[in-house]
């Protein structure tokens, strides 16, 4: 223990740490890729054709217990701002619309749910590297931040900066 | 306080680590590989030997997964992000169902916390 005193232990993590710092997904001012998908109710969805709103892009699936547990906290969200124009768009990557649906009709959600089945969305436009992952678009379709892992999006520091959005600024 | 600064590195480094795969090494070789890696010797014990299409002939994912995991890991069209995205793609089933299958061509299967 001596030998791997403090000193020498704080700085090997964070030698660990900082390239994990450095290299975050925060992506800022990158054009969203468009998509089209079909939600569980069969409405089809096109990103571009909400260009002009916010839209938080939200990847999920039933297996995935840290997405179950953020979606109420979406849910809130998206019912205090959508009279203000902001859109949630979930996403299941779920094989099967039946799944979808069956936990939907346990766990109902107001924000729309698409079906990514293929991984079209997930893999090949957006190449999501964890779940669940969520994407912050402003009006002029712009990615201005992401997030990979659990996020509770009725906090504070979270709700400002989706104030700032809607008000046509970048919130922080 | 030192207590409280390694706990937040721990966190920090833990919590970094939501993006990965698992780590294969092959029967006999002395080196592992985290799936997705661009090694040019990964892509000879993997691709060349042919053993990357046996694996993907008798993991149960999705059909129309295969071709891209192929492409990503053995083509010239590499790509570690493509992996791994196609990895988190994969219900936890399915991807018990790779790792069995690399297991059953001869690779050790490591399971890694990130």
């Amino acid at each position: 223990m001596r030998y791997f005193g403090f000193t020498r232990i704080t700085v090997i993590l964070f030698i660990l740490v900082l390239p994990l710092v450095i290299l975050s997904p925060a992506v800022a001012d990158e054009k969203a890729p468009d998509f089209t998908l079909t939600s569980v109710n069969g409405t089809s969805y096109s990103l571009s054709k909400l260009r002009g709103k916010v839209v938080v892009l939200n990847f999920w699936a039933t297996w995935c217990a840290p997405c179950l547990e953020e979606m109420p906290t979406l849910d809130s969200l998206y019912k205090r701002y959508r009279q203000r124009g902001l859109v949630v768009l979930g996403v299941s990557i779920d094989r099967k619309r039946e799944t979808v649906e069956g936990f939907l009709e346990k766990n109902p959600v107001s924000y729309p749910i698409l079906l990514d089945t293929k991984g079209e969305v997930f893999v090949n436009k957006y190449t999501v590297s964890g779940l669940p992952a969520t994407y912050i678009i402003d009006g002029k379709g712009l990615i201005v931040d992401q997030y990979i892992g659990k996020r509770d999006f009725t906090s504070e520091d979270f709700l400002q900066f989706i104030e700032g959005l809607l008000k046509g600024g970048y919130g922080r | 306080m030192r207590r409280v600064i390694m706990i937040g590195l721990m966190i920090a480094f833990l919590g970094g680590c939501t993006t990965s795969t698992f780590l294969i090494a092959k029967e006999n070789d002395t080196r592992a590989y985290r799936f997705g890696s661009t090694s040019k010797r990964l892509k000879r014990i993997l691709c060349e030997s042919g053993d990357f299409k046996r694996v993907l002939r008798d993991a149960e994912i999705p059909e129309h997964l295969k071709p891209q995991f192929y492409e990503y890991v053995c083509t010239e069209s590499v790509s570690k992000e493509k992996v791994v995205s196609l990895y988190q793609f994969l219900t936890p089933d399915e991807r018990k169902s790779l790792k069995r299958a690399f297991v059953k061509h001869g690779y050790t299967v490591n399971y890694v916390p990130c």
